[in-house]
């Protein structure tokens, strides 16, 4: 198997003291659907923002991340940010320009897109979320779902082989919350998700990974570390109900 | 939340609406520099601007009530400033009233003069700018600042602010719920000191979002350059348009 995202001994404090990673090491295949899960502070946000280089790039310091086989380093950045797309938690600071076209146009036309290729661009990503009749309308009047599968465009729309989700399903209601889960089955891509919805993880995720204290606990089989009592309460996490017997 | 939206009246579909945001932006400005550049605004030049807004504004079919509570308010400041002109204008006097003490208030011609002229002016601007904003698509005119070459870091805060008004109130909102439901009887003291914190709260949630914002800027690939795409073009109702403004403005300095 292709080894896509390989990080080693990655360690991360932020400017207040707090020390979010410690050495933290992990390994994603190719096509893989991961979930990251830990209690509050783990550190899986701070993770997440190393693997497109929004954090850590230190020019002192060797890199700790690798996106197929490229070291997430400033003179990489451009080209790692094409290859990793992040869907952020709050909609709200994912969609900052005023209409959903110019949102998901974001991406492709900073990647220096051709400009009569990109309506396209927009229309087929806003087609896969199925939010192609909200094309015109502007971010601030839509739905919290809404919001929520046009970020998804507005990632998909730079076309990404790698798909980084943080709290995808956070405050979404049942129905949206299944959608954006059979959303997310559609696409042939990497995943990871960081989420405390253990049961989208059993659903959607072959492979789980426990981070606590900013360390890689453990990983494996997604049903069968969410079924160990013990691990699951040593990390402040608890067995999903649908595997509590 | 609810909220009335900035631009409510921006999305019906009139010939003004229609226009093409740059020429309008340009018409419009021209139109401004036309009426802010007369020396005095005789009653005959007000007349003429007026009929002229008058039929922008009935062609764009925004209510007028609308109107003239958005011009009210806003004339409101106008009238503040303008208001000392009369007294503090030196010249023919029209009214005088002594004060004990030996002062006396007295209204100057020129003064008066001044303060209509500076009234007429801004309320003529006013009805002009809220027309301007009521018929345009706020992105749009963002998008036609942008190509007129307004510095792009004003264009990319007008932006924002577009963006996040909305967002911001939702969470003072929200604030102000929690507030009422934890002290529904709050003494002026404690009302005054929990309105402080409420927006202290406000700038420090504020400055959090625009790190994350710009994360998810970031994030795809932003390298400090807003680059947009629009699809505006020039028709002949707009060059037509921009003419009629063009040719009014010249007309009216001979009258």
């Amino acid at each position: 198997m292709n080894e896509v995202i390989k990080v080693t001994d990655l360690s991360f404090e932020y400017p207040d003291g707090t020390r979010a990673l410690n050495a933290f090491s992990m390994t994603i295949f190719k096509g893989e659907t991961v979930g990251i899960i830990g209690p509050n502070g783990a550190g899986k946000s701070t993770l997440l923002l190393h693997l497109n280089g929004i954090h850590g790039l230190d020019d002192q310091v060797p890199p700790s991340v690798r996106i197929e086989g490229i070291p997430v380093t400033r003179r990489n950045i451009a080209e790692i940010r094409k290859k990793v797309g992040i869907v952020f938690q709050d909609p709200d600071d994912q969609l900052f320009t005023p209409t959903v076209f110019d949102d998901v146009a974001f991406g492709p036309l900073n990647e220096g897109m051709r400009k009569e290729e990109i309506p396209k661009i927009v229309r087929a990503s806003l087609k896969k979320v199925g939010m192609e009749a909200c094309i015109n309308r502007t971010s601030h009047h839509l739905s919290f779902g809404e919001k929520k599968k046009i970020s998804l465009a507005t990632i998909l729309s730079c076309s990404p082989s790698i798909l980084i989700l943080d709290e995808p399903t956070g405050n979404l209601d049942p129905h949206s919350r299944r959608e954006f889960i059979s959303l997310i089955k559609s696409l042939e891509l990497t995943i990871l998700i960081a989420t405390h919805d253990l049961e989208l993880v059993l659903e959607l995720c072959h492979r789980v990974l426990i981070i606590n204290r900013g360390q890689n606990i453990a990983s494996g089989d997604s049903r069968t570390a969410l079924s160990n009592g013990p691990l699951m309460e040593e990390n402040g996490l608890e067995i999903p109900l649908s595997l509590r017997t | 939340m609810h909220h009335a939206f900035l631009d409510r009246y921006a999305y019906l579909e009139s010939f003004v609406h229609k226009l093409d945001p740059r020429m309008k932006l340009i018409a419009f400005f021209l139109l401004l520099l036309s009426i802010v550049l007369h020396d005095v605004l005789y009653p005959r030049l007000f007349i003429i601007y007026a009929a002229m807004i008058s039929v922008l504004l009935f062609i764009s079919r925004i209510p007028l009530s609308f109107i003239l509570r958005k011009a009210r308010s806003i004339s409101l400041i106008s009238v503040l400033i303008a208001l000392p002109l009369p007294f503090f204008t030196a010249g023919e006097k029209l009214f005088s009233v002594s004060l004990p003490g030996g002062f006396a208030l007295s209204i100057s011609r020129p003064g008066m003069v001044l303060f209509l002229n500076v009234l007429g002016k801004s309320f003529l601007s006013i009805l002009l700018l809220i027309l301007l904003f009521n018929s345009t698509k706020f992105p749009d005119l963002l998008k036609a600042f942008e190509r007129l070459k307004v510095p792009a870091v004003m264009v990319l805060i007008l932006n924002f602010f577009y963006r996040y008004i909305f967002v911001l109130i939702d969470d003072m909102e929200r604030m102000l719920v929690a507030m009422k439901s934890r002290g529904p009887r709050m003494g002026k003291f404690a009302l005054f000191k929990t309105l402080g914190a409420i927006l202290g709260n406000l700038f420090l949630r504020s400055f959090e979002r625009a790190e994350r914002v710009y994360m998810a800027m970031q994030a795809r690939n932003f390298n400090g350059k807003m680059h947009t795409l629009q699809s505006f073009s020039i028709s002949g109702g707009d060059l037509a348009f921009f003419f009629c403004v063009l040719l009014a403005i010249t007309g009216v300095r001979f009258i």
